[in-house]
């Protein structure tokens, strides 16, 4: 036993598995299935929708432990970390009450499902969140059942009690290594020299939580022999609240930043919220989203409008830029290949302002945007004053409406309103794909000026889509 | 009646035990089979050419309709 102590492994239900003979790209569901033969979790969808694949995370001395999709992650993200899968939770034999609940409530039906299911829940119920309808909706946003119903899944949850689990797991604490898994290293740098010295290298790539990258396969190709996995640098995880502005460090994952902003900035609670699932938001970064670039961003447009400034490093060292310079075409950012996000500062919205953040999507939950827009006004006696705009969805990349805003300003409400509704148009070049026509995302677009009006009008700090 | 009965697998389901066919660990050598499907959503079949698929490394046998012993029928009430 003592001579395995120094080779790789993950710490899998209070066991040290060890890794030998993988893939280089293997995900931990297909190691967990196929190496070491548990089964119980599942593979549904394979890229972290259906929520079938969920595992346990447990990151840190304290039993926390936090869902995630155990298909987007690579196994060289997790060496020397803590997982609980469906088997470590019950057995026929020994089940833990929840899954007693889930049976007598009659909440499974082909079972597929299930066990991810329960993983969230048992999340839910070591978490420090009450339980009512809706923490049970919100855990289960990144689940999907496709038979049985989601009512009894939700009875089955509010009837167990939440002190029912104690913790039976000794925690590892391993430092995080380097591994080399085929041909290719995955590097854990711990602080931002290190980082700098790895970029010397040639063919190497950043991989911060992974949820987008982690879905292209390969991710890398072979001969690109190096992942330099940002998560174990705490400088990135730094968050710092200053008089004026917040800042963030760009490993600071969505579901931190959601928990930090609850009662802080309730205009972005509900984008948040709807970002993802807790799978993805725990394992999903600020820095990750914004690098990531897509057009849609689903945090730059409320960080755009915020003036919000990058803190970047790389070898020539620190810089900072305004965000509304950093994206500069589809999927494209002015980072160069050794250079990554640092931090985000984000300016605390002055008093006399007020902030809005849209979302528009096919499915309330775990769904990429169609549109999203963020509005950043002042108003004074029904005039506009100060205004900056941005929207998500509807150009190459996530942008200010510079122009129309200025438009705008200077005007009465519903004059600057008729403005944006009738010439926003011009301003955006949306396309045609799965989630919506060019058509329909103006028009949806409009329709959020319009509603912005309302809001404006109503005195209302914001308006959810469940009002509507 | 009137009563709630737990099904089977309901405890297997909840603890991950249940054995689904991907759960199954696969021999050595197993044979795989797989679907080719019409990519037309709405015609005849005229012909059924598996010259190509027979090229392929690894073929083994291709079966159609005309292989099924017996009434080709999977209908579970009505014949279909």
């Amino acid at each position: 036993l003592l001579s395995c102590s120094s080779s790789k492994a993950v710490f899998v239900n209070g066991i040290r598995e060890i890794i030998k003979d993988v893939n280089y790209d293997i995900t931990l569901l297909d190691w967990l299935r196929n190496n070491l033969q548990i089964t119980g979790t599942k593979e549904g969808c394979a890229e972290g929708d259906c929520g079938a694949c969920s595992v346990l995370i447990n990151e840190g001395k304290n039993f926390a432990p936090k869902p995630v999709n155990s298909c987007l992650l690579r196994l060289g993200q997790v060496i020397g970390k803590n997982i609980i899968t469906i088997e470590g939770i019950g057995t026929t034999e020994n089940p833990h009450p929840l899954q007693i609940a889930f049976s007598k409530q009659n909440a499974s039906q082909c079972g597929y499902c299930t066990p991810g299911f329960i993983v969230s829940a048992f999340a839910l119920l070591n978490s420090n969140k009450k339980i009512n309808n809706k923490t049970i909706h919100d855990t289960f946003s990144g689940n999907l059942c496709r038979s049985t119903g989601y009512s009894p899944i939700v009875r089955a949850v509010k009837s167990t009690t939440k002190k029912s689990f104690k913790n039976k797991y000794k925690f590892f604490d391993e430092e995080i290594k380097n591994i080399k898994l085929g041909n290719v290293t995955y590097y854990n740098p711990k602080s931002l020299s290190e980082l700098k010295n790895l970029t010397k290298s040639k063919n190497f790539k950043f991989l911060a939580g992974g949820t987008d990258l982690n879905l292209q396969r390969p991710v890398i190709s072979e001969n690109e022999n190096i992942l330099i996995l940002l998560n174990s640098i705490e400088e990135l995880k730094k968050i710092k609240f200053y008089e004026n502005k917040i800042l963030l460090g760009s490993l600071v994952s969505i579901e931190n930043l959601l928990e930090l902003i609850e009662g802080k900035m309730p205009e972005m609670t509900e984008v948040l919220q709807r970002f993802g699932s807790p799978q993805i938001r725990n394992q999903a970064t600020i820095g990750g989203n914004l690098c990531t670039s897509s057009p849609i961003g689903d945090l730059a447009p409320i960080f755009l409008v915020l003036n919000a400034n990058l803190n970047i490093f790389g070898k020539n060292g620190f810089e900072t830029i305004l965000l509304k310079d950093f994206f500069i075409d589809y999927r494209k950012n002015i980072l160069k290949e050794d250079q990554i996000l640092v931090s985000i500062e984000i300016p605390i919205l002055e008093k006399a302002n007020k902030l809005f953040f849209w979302k528009l999507s096919k499915r309330f939950d775990q769904d990429i945007s169609t549109i999203s827009l963020a509005i950043n006004i002042r108003t004074q006696n029904q005039i506009v004053e100060d205004l900056c705009i941005a929207v998500g969805g509807v150009a190459a990349v996530p942008k200010i409406l510079e122009k129309l805003s200025k438009r705008m300003i200077g005007k009465r409400i519903s004059k600057a309103i008729d403005i944006a509704v009738n010439e926003v148009e011009n301003y955006v070049n949306p396309i045609s794909d799965l989630r919506g026509t060019a058509d329909y995302r103006i028009m949806s677009l409009k329709g959020l000026f319009n509603r912005l009006e309302h809001c404006l009008n109503g005195n209302k700090k914001n308006i959810s889509i469940m009002e509507f | 009646m009137h009563i709630d009965v737990i099904h089977d697998s309901a405890l297997r389901h909840t603890v991950g035990e249940a054995v689904y066919i991907d759960d199954m660990p696969s021999s050595p050598n197993l044979l795989h089979g797989a679907l080719v499907t019409s990519r037309i959503a709405l015609g005849k079949i005229k012909k059924i050419n598996c010259r190509k698929l027979k090229k392929l490394p690894f073929y083994t046998k291709v079966i159609i309709a005309k292989d099924i012993p017996g009434q080709n029928d999977i209908g579970p009430i009505k014949a279909g």
